[in-house]
């Protein structure tokens, strides 16, 4: 699995092979938004607010998972020096950025009319807030520094530190009161969501992280083109 | 098309610039990613003349004909 | 099994991590107060150093029959179905703000039984189902 991941294989991933995997994409997100927009019901609280959380929750979920797999990249980096480990990170870097500033936006929306506030700073808000910060450093700090060597160095100890955020974003609904609610989709119990709901969730979390990896596979080789480009530099 | 779908019970004000803001920012994402690395591959062309694909294929070859030879360290 | 250079890569970052761990236990530890967004009836009840000029905020649920809507104000009473305080509130409550559910206030302790309120916010849980499915189970409870 790790293999397919190497330098020299992501340049077989040809412009038609990624049009196949984005028409796919459009396919599932139509189906995806047809059922949030139209076929799911209202909820018995909320109402059709209720149809943010669909583009809300699984854009959140994404934007933390990136931000772990940089912590993993980092570590893998700063200790045994992979040498296509911070590629990886910095092309997964602007995917969670994106979804975490969606995740906010979104959850300003939301928030307004169910909470009646765009914003507070309670620990879940705060914490997602402390992401986005983290995000952008990891992003300057390969767009600022020009040494390879020193900015990666840096980006992957901004990279690590930022992951300690992640069980605090997770957990923050738990350990303190928040405005925030608790978790309704959680490994250990039943879904809190209705069925009908759940539908629309999971087949547009399936859209995102499909969106993801298609961003992902394209920054990826982005990057691969650059670092050989940069190569065949340094041999002049 | 009826009305209700876009009043939402009053919460369409919220629901569609969501939908929206996220639609928008993912498809920004996307057009960028696809551009830079457009740029990238005519940098790589033009500069070092050397197409991608068939210095996989050679740089795969290799990588079989190293493994064949050391097959017994693997 | 690693080489020494790896080796001392690893020392590097646990020495890293405990720090972190440490730093980050520190300040939450400091912050506690702060990070906690609202305090509950019962944990007003309980503390000493309730200070009357400060603006706090207290959730819980709203009381079933304790809201009384007047022309441009609200009273009704926040519990933790153990204390109970009262809230008196001038403006317009979220949509989302009804007997039995959550609620966030945000204002002034006048006592520790009496809250005025200069900012009301709903909180709801993390249920979410059709109205009929809520309708059919009410039926199921009753």
């Amino acid at each position: 699995m790790l293999k397919s991941l190497f330098p020299n294989k992501i340049l077989s991933l040809t412009n038609a092979k990624i049009n196949v995997l984005v028409a796919f994409l459009i396919a599932v997100l139509i189906i995806g938004l047809l059922y949030s927009l139209i076929i799911s019901p209202a909820d018995y609280i909320q109402g059709d607010s209720v149809r943010i959380m669909y583009v809300h929750v699984p854009a959140s979920f994404i934007a933390l998972v990136c931000f772990g797999l940089i912590g993993v990249a980092s570590i893998c980096n700063l200790v045994f020096k992979i040498k296509f480990m911070p590629l990886l990170a910095k092309s997964l870097a602007p995917i969670g950025c994106t979804f975490t500033l969606i995740s906010i936006v979104t959850g300003s929306l939301w928030g307004k009319p169910t909470w009646g506030t765009w914003w507070v700073w309670d620990a879940r808000l705060t914490s997602m807030l402390v992401l986005l910060i983290f995000y952008i450093t990891y992003i300057l700090t390969w767009k600022v520094i020009d040494n390879f060597e020193k900015a990666n160095k840096i980006s992957s100890i901004i990279g690590i530190l930022g992951s300690f955020n992640l069980p605090v974003i997770k957990y923050s609904v738990d350990w303190w009161n928040t405005l925030h609610q608790p978790s309704s989709i959680t490994l250990t119990s039943m879904p809190t969501i209705h069925h009908t709901m759940l539908i629309p969730l999971v087949i547009m979390f399936l859209g995102m992280i499909m969106y993801s990896v298609i961003i992902f596979l394209i920054r990826y080789k982005t990057e691969v083109i650059k670092l050989k480009i940069n190569k065949k530099k340094n041999f002049k | 098309m009826n009305l209700e779908f876009f009043i939402l019970g009053g919460y369409g004000q919220f629901v569609w610039p969501a939908f929206v803001f996220s639609f928008v920012s993912c498809t920004v994402l996307f057009i960028k990613a696809k551009k830079e690395l457009k740029i990238q591959e005519k940098v790589y062309l033009t500069e070092y003349a050397e197409p991608l694909t068939i210095k996989i294929e050679t740089a795969g070859e290799k990588k079989i004909i190293k493994k064949v030879l050391s097959g017994n360290t693997i | 099994m690693f080489s020494k250079k790896v080796r001392s890569r690893i020392f590097f970052l646990v020495t890293l991590f405990v720090i972190s761990i440490a730093i980050i236990f520190v300040i939450f530890r400091s912050l506690e107060e702060n990070v906690v967004y609202f305090f509950s009836p019962t944990e007003i009840y309980n503390k000493t150093d309730v200070s009357y000029d400060q603006k706090i905020r207290i959730g819980g649920l709203v009381k079933e029959n304790s809201v009384i809507k007047e022309s441009s104000s609200i009273n009704f009473i926040i519990t933790d179905l153990k204390k109970e305080i009262i809230v008196s509130y001038k403006g317009l409550v979220p949509n989302l703000f009804s007997e039995g559910k959550g609620v966030v206030a945000e204002g002034k302790l006048r006592d520790k039984k009496y809250f005025v309120a200069d900012k009301i916010l709903a909180k709801h849980d993390e249920n979410y189902m059709p109205p009929e499915v809520s309708k059919a189970l009410e039926n199921s409870n009753n």
